[in-house]
């Protein structure tokens, strides 16, 4: 294998201008005065990236499928709520701990678990289940901890230059999502990525080429706890008031697994997506009134993803990037300024338009894919998940073409 | 010595409602390959069954085992005819029930809303009554479960053991090709075993719908300890489902007594960690590998 650069120009800069623009959000949002729900909104969608890429790295990269995330997330915002709720401290100091308290959470987790002979995916996923409901049992009957009355947030200090409280959890949030993506991305271009991969592809192979297996496996599993933690005690911000069924509960396993399932797990990108795409849709309906009818359709969709994208909507796009991408531009410009929609509500719209694009099936964009061939694949690409099933068909068409 | 042989029936009852909630996941995940997490949803739909044809048709709470439990067959039959039509993996039909389980759970909401359901006492004489043995008194409620449980389970300890069905069942799980070749009808058999496992559902709804105040999430407490007892009790083994469910019952029953009864329910889950940790395959033997010594 050539040793490619870590970060090529593109993927770099692409970084930084998504980056920068998102910076400058909540200050345009002052000037020029925009609903200041579209930051609060903003806010959920870094929320869930981190989430969402935090549990990928673990169960997406090294396929072991947890339904544990709420233990990371609920110890991680007990600890805030503790500390800061109940005794006081500063927001920030009580952020290394909540990580701290992730990590120890799934160091212990990990002992156990992967020290077993037999350790099937099954056994994994319903241990970390039972770990995590076992957590949250224990936190609602001890008193020390809660027992069941719940932790009201208050108001926790923090740096002033942060602004108000939405702007400082716009900014952290960001700075959190981004710190995950980063994860992810380098996780996934480096050895330790590729020994991740094996391991989800045949452990017993990968152990007898070497990789070391339960290192591998206990590091990206205390790396997903730290992260998930550190964001689960941003959140009690949000929440305001943490209960042990709210903090434990089955609300985030779901959403995370749902998000990378739909998104893509072999791909950074894929829960990053899956996030931004749920989260959207979840909030307009539940906006309007539709909270069941969206679990319904949400669950219907996990399923429809399990059974038939295996690759997820992360590995279609990267197959065919550019028609969904322009599709949702040009939907976001006409459903915002012609259609007089919403930001999130343009967002939505878009999304449903592009998903469907991406969709199509391949002989109806043959033209397309003829006229954006040439321009490569998009960022991070190439090293994308390898050909299965579907991707056979695309080249299937061009080499009958060339044969004609 | 009056508490610690209270306790113990305590103790023995609780076992007997939890191996009658397990034996059917175990049966499905042992034998169909299903982990079927859609179970728990089929149990609170037959609960709210049973609500529903006793407040609203004035029928006894217990005679409603009789659509209940056909109920939760169909139900049963339909993934298992699901899962074979996709062939999906043990892994997948884990996130595929899952999906399934959030659905059911929504619609119910959407039916029955969030409120709690609770039978009346009046037309729930179960719930309050109790089965009086000299000075010990056990729920009549409990005392029925236990009943149904322990007639589930050495039913289908015997089905599995001493008929052409089960022994066609277990050749298959062991030796598909083999089996095969040998006759055995396994999409027929496996449809036998899901519609089992899915009356007995029914049953445990039933037995809930009296036993709780429902909610649409209100199962959501019990998959921990439900699925415990399926680990423990080794995979489609009845007998071992009644005995992890006795040492579960037995540990919930005494943390109450005479430790906090607000750590029972943790207790349970300290007992599977610790089993998983030193005893991976369960504190009983799969069915199933008994038959391959």
């Amino acid at each position: 294998m050539t040793r490619r650069q870590l970060f090529p120009p593109r993927v770099a800069l692409g970084f930084l201008a998504v980056v920068a623009v998102l910076l400058t959000i909540p200050t345009l949002q002052q000037r020029v005065g925009f609903p200041l729900y579209n930051l609060i909104f903003l806010y959920l969608v870094f929320f869930w990236i981190t989430q969402a890429t935090s549990w990928n790295i673990l169960s997406g990269y090294s396929g072991y499928f947890s339904f544990g995330q709420a233990a990371f997330y609920g110890g991680g915002m007990y600890t805030t709520a503790i500390l800061g709720g109940r005794h006081g401290w500063e927001l920030l100091p009580t952020l290394p701990v909540a990580a701290v308290v992730g990590g120890t959470i799934a160091a212990l987790t990990g002992l156990l678990v992967f020290r077993l002979r037999k350790l099937s995916g099954e056994i994994f996923a319903l241990f970390t289940l039972a770990v995590a409901l076992g957590i949250g049992a224990l936190v609602n009957n001890w008193g020390v901890l809660d027992g069941g009355r719940g932790i009201p947030m208050g108001r926790l200090d923090y740096p002033a230059w942060l602004g108000d409280t939405t702007q400082m959890l716009y900014y952290l949030g960001l700075l959190l999502a981004l710190v995950a993506v980063l994860v992810a991305y380098v996780i996934q271009h480096s050895r330790f990525g590729a020994g991740l991969f094996a391991i989800r592809d045949d452990e017993k192979v990968a152990e007898a080429l070497g990789v070391p297996t339960f290192r591998y496996k206990m590091l990206v599993f205390i790396l997903s706890g730290m992260l998930a933690a550190t964001s689960g005690g941003l959140h009690a911000m949000q929440v305001g008031f943490i209960s042990p069924d709210g903090a434990f509960g089955l609300r985030i396993p779901v959403f995370v697994i749902l998000m990378s399932v739909v998104g893509g797990r072999r791909h950074w990108f894929g829960p990053l997506l899956g996030a931004v795409l749920i989260h959207t849709v979840t909030d307009r309906m539940a906006g309007a009134g539709y909270a069941e009818a969206n679990q319904i359709v949400l669950a219907a969709v996990l399923i429809a993803a399990t059974l038939f994208l295996r690759q997820g909507i992360s590995g279609r796009l990267v197959e065919r990037p550019v028609p969904p991408t322009v599709t949702f531009v040009v939907a976001f410009l006409l459903a915002f300024t012609v259609g007089g929609q919403t930001a999130i509500g343009s967002a939505a719209v878009a999304i449903g338009a592009a998903l469907v694009v991406l969709f199509l099936p391949d002989r109806w964009l043959r033209s397309w894919r003829r006229g954006t061939d040439g321009d490569g694949p998009p960022a991070g690409a190439d090293d994308a998940a390898g050909p299965a099933g579907d991707d056979e068909e695309p080249e299937l068409d061009r080499a009958q073409e060339a044969g004609r | 010595m009056l508490i610690l042989l209270q306790t113990l029936a305590t103790g023995i009852v609780l076992a007997g409602l939890y191996s009658l909630f397990a034996i059917g996941l175990s049966l499905g995940w042992g034998l169909l390959h299903t982990i079927n997490f859609a179970h728990f949803s089929f149990v609170l739909l037959a609960a709210y069954v049973t609500y529903e044809l006793s407040t609203a048709a004035g029928w006894d709470p217990v005679v409603t085992m009789v659509v209940t439990a056909p109920i939760g067959a169909l139900l049963g039959l339909g993934l298992q005819l699901f899962v074979t039509t996709f062939k999906i993996d043990v892994f997948g039909t884990l996130i595929v029930t899952f999906g399934l389980f959030l659905i059911f759970e929504a619609a119910m909401a959407m039916r029955w809303t969030a409120d709690l359901l609770r039978l009346p006492s009046e037309i729930n004489p179960y719930f309050t009554s109790a089965v009086r043995i000299g000075p010990i008194r056990v729920s009549m409620l409990l005392t029925i479960a236990t009943a149904l449980a322990v007639l589930a389970c050495v039913g289908v300890w015997w089905l599995l053991k001493h008929t052409r069905t089960g022994r066609g069942i277990r050749a298959f799980v062991q030796e598909p090709e083999m089996a095969a070749a040998f006759g055995v009808n396994y999409p027929q058999l496996s449809l036998v075993i899901a519609g089992i496992a899915g009356a007995t559902a029914g049953l445990t709804g039933t037995i809930l719908g009296m036993y709780l105040s429902l909610t649409p999430t209100v199962v959501e407490v019990w998959i921990a300890v439900v699925f415990a007892v399926v680990l423990l009790g080794g995979l489609a083994n009845p007998i071992g489902v009644m005995g992890a469910a006795f040492v579960i019952g037995m540990v919930e029953s005494f943390t109450r007594q005479f430790a906090d009864p607000a750590m029972a329910r943790l207790m349970a889950l300290v007992v599977l960690i610790i089993v998983l940790v030193f005893r991976p395959e369960g504190l009983f033997k799969r069915l199933v590998q008994e038959a391959r010594e």
